[in-house]
């Protein structure tokens, strides 16, 4: 019998990959969803298979899935600042219930569960680049609290199941990831200059454009999220790209690869936008033997080709 | 090849018609969506679930976006549609979930199907219903095709309203829709808060037999699978636009059917005859409760020659064999929220 995975926010972004990388290995794969943020159209080329299953459902309710299941992985929230601003109730909910709720169930399952925690733990950090033991440097009451606070409240009762129950727990702390399926109006720097270049239009830098980022593929970080659940590493990790860029470089990159004929605009920098960010992923590298193989520009040509085949620009 | 959406697909009638499409037609695809409630449960679709023609999907139908979005990636070329709260009981003490399920959600899934289907010439929207929709007879008379609308008990008014519903999209904007409306089901699988399971289940336990009032309300009672083979005969081969009564001529009080299964039980069980007849207790009656269902299944029968395929006596004798092999099953689906209903609705009256 195949092993049998729970995904939430599997019409996500990152979901999605996980979806088509669970299936590929092999596993049955239940995808859970209540498509606040996803689409079904992420999804959709699953649907066919015997080895997939949607369950439309919100996980800040009571979750029951019948049957065995061997791993729980949450990636369900809004993740976009746009996002949990105009949903911030349901990302605190998400984060705290949702994940009250799964970890119950991998314990009613004896089944080891993976949590998406974010960089945003680190708020806007004082130490660069991040390490796992960096604590973080958040605004509870800032805009950015909901996720922020939301996702550090999930790894603290994380932690609570596996000492106080004996869960098996995963956490890994997902840094800037892009890559096909990323919602072309999510609000982020990379699909909105990417979005602007090919409609012709300046693209808009926030404050001097010196504020840094450093972008995974997708593919990479799906590999990183696989290796981490099936490692034996109970601690946070974190997965993503140490290569950093300015976005004022990356606007230009941009510029660049899709050839267009799109200037830049500056506009002032919103409230609690981290000016640096970057992943000391040393913990990966050593213990699950990860590291991103896919370099920016060969990872944006596929995204801008992504973006190009949406409806919008046909 | 066809696609067809079945909602309701875990319950009890819907997962007798899930197994019979899936391996009848092997070149159609199944989607059986269900919310999974109390009623509905994979553990009746274990045989089927891993056909290579069969989806499970969970959701709901009064979730509108939901049902849009899956309708749009789907694109389905039929829906039958059992989804809805059926428990009279719980209808008169909660009607709220009968109102939004069964109403609204209907509304859902025709609006969902209006607008996503372009071209409606192969395309088919099956409403399974209720005969409570006609309302009580008398002691004479049957329920055909044409009597008028009656329903008396928010379960009965819901699926009325959603019978409706339906006719109008076929009305107002050409939906291609059938309609049936069948009596009261009986077979495995059938959730314990229904006469006969529940009847078997306390036999077996020695449990009070509780009987509505004096018992003497009549139903008309057809095996599930013959209600399953109706609706595919149906599907394929009735009008578009009409509507077909289902039914197996089969009229039974419920103190006559709790003392035939008391008779079959106390042989099962190596009782002494009429042993098992001394549980039945009188309980206050159902409000509003209807005295009699009788169906008329005629125009089904002859104009697309469908008749029920075995007798009452055969078909209960099935269903008690079924029960008393499948405890599991039974212990499963009665959960402590189902101790908590049964409490309330039998033994605190």
């Amino acid at each position: 019998m195949n092993k049998r995975v729970l995904i939430t926010g599997a019409a996500g972004f990152i979901g999605s990959h996980l979806c088509d990388r669970f299936i590929k290995e092999g596993f049955d794969v239940i995808a859970m969803d209540n498509l606040l943020t996803g689409s079904l159209s992420n999804i959709e080329h699953l649907f066919p298979l015997k080895e997939f299953t949607f369950y439309h459902h919100d996980v800040s309710k009571f979750v029951h899935v019948p049957g065995q299941l061997d791993y729980i992985l949450h990636f369900a929230s809004p993740a976009s600042p746009i996002d949990y601003l105009k949903m911030p109730i349901q990302t605190l909910k998400v984060g705290s219930l949702g994940t009250h709720n799964l970890l119950g169930l991998a314990l009613a399952k004896k089944a080891r569960i993976l949590v998406a925690s974010t960089s945003e733990v680190y708020g806007d950090p004082l130490i660069h680049p991040q390490t796992e033991d960096y604590w973080g440097n958040v605004n509870p009451v800032g805009p950015r609290g909901v996720y922020d606070e939301a996702k550090r409240f999930q790894e603290a009762i994380t932690m609570a199941y596996r000492n106080f129950h004996g869960v098996e727990t995963r956490m890994v702390r997902i840094f800037n990831t892009y890559g096909p399926r990323m919602r072309l109006h999510d609000g982020r720097a990379l699909p909105a200059f990417i979005g602007q270049a090919l409609r012709g239009e300046n693209l808009t830098v926030f404050g001097d454009g010196s504020q840094t980022r450093s972008f995974c593929y997708i593919d990479d970080q799906v590999d990183g999220i696989y290796r981490l659940l099936l490692s034996d590493h109970s601690d946070p990790v974190n997965i993503g790209n140490p290569d950093e860029i300015s976005l004022l470089d990356f606007a230009k990159e941009i510029i660049e690869l899709t050839g267009t004929k799109s200037k830049l605009v500056f506009e002032p920098l919103p409230v609690d936008d981290p000016k640096q960010r970057q992943p000391d992923i040393t913990k990966a590298r050593k213990i699950l033997g990860w590291e991103p193989k896919v370099n920016r520009r060969d990872g944006l040509r596929i995204t801008i080709d992504f973006f190009k085949s949406l409806a919008e620009f046909q | 090849m066809k696609k067809i959406i079945i909602t309701g697909g875990a319950g009890f009638i819907g997962s007798h018609l899930v197994r019979l499409f899936v391996n009848k037609y092997p070149d159609y695809q199944i989607v059986n969506l269900d919310k999974l409630t109390y009623a509905g449960n994979l553990e009746n679709l274990r045989d089927v679930e891993k056909s290579p023609n069969y989806k499970f999907v969970k959701g709901d139908i009064t979730d509108s976006a939901f049902i849009h979005q899956l309708f749009e990636i789907q694109q389905f070329d039929g829906v039958i549609h059992l989804a809805a709260e059926s428990h009279v009981d719980r209808s008169i003490m909660a009607p709220n979930e009968f109102i939004e399920t069964n109403i609204v959600g209907t509304f859902n899934l025709l609006h969902a199907a209006k607008t996503i289907w372009k071209e409606t010439s192969d395309k088919l929207f099956y409403h399974v219903s209720t005969d409570e929709v006609y309302g009580s007879l008398k002691e004479t008379g049957f329920f055909v095709e044409t009597t008028p609308y009656d329903p008396r008990s928010p379960y009965s008014a819901s699926k009325a309203s959603s019978d409706h519903i339906v006719r109008a999209f076929y009305h107002t904007y050409k939906l291609p829709v059938k309609i049936s409306n069948c009596s009261n089901n009986y077979g495995p699988f059938q959730f314990p808060e229904k006469l006969l399971p529940l009847m078997i289940h306390n036999i077996k336990n020695n449990k009070p037999l509780p009987v509505y009032g004096q018992g003497l309300n009549i139903r008309d009672w057809l095996w599930v699978e013959d209600h399953a083979s109706a609706i595919d005969v149906i599907f394929h081969q009735g009008k578009i636009g009409e509507t077909y009564n289902i039914g197996g001529k089969n009229e039974w009080k419920n103190i006559d059917i709790v003392h035939l299964l008391c008779k079959i039980m106390d042989i099962k069980l190596n009782r002494a005859e009429g042993e098992s007849a001394k549980l039945i207790t009188f309980v206050k009656d159902r409000a509003g409760h209807d005295l009699r269902y009788a169906i008329d299944p005629t125009k089904l029968e002859t104009e697309l020659g469908w008749h029920p395929s075995l007798t009452f006596e055969v078909g209960l004798e099935k269903t008690v064999d079924w029960y008393l092999s499948n405890e599991e099953w039974l212990n499963h689906v009665t959960s402590g929220a189902y101790k908590n209903y049964y409490d309330n609705q039998y033994v605190k009256r």
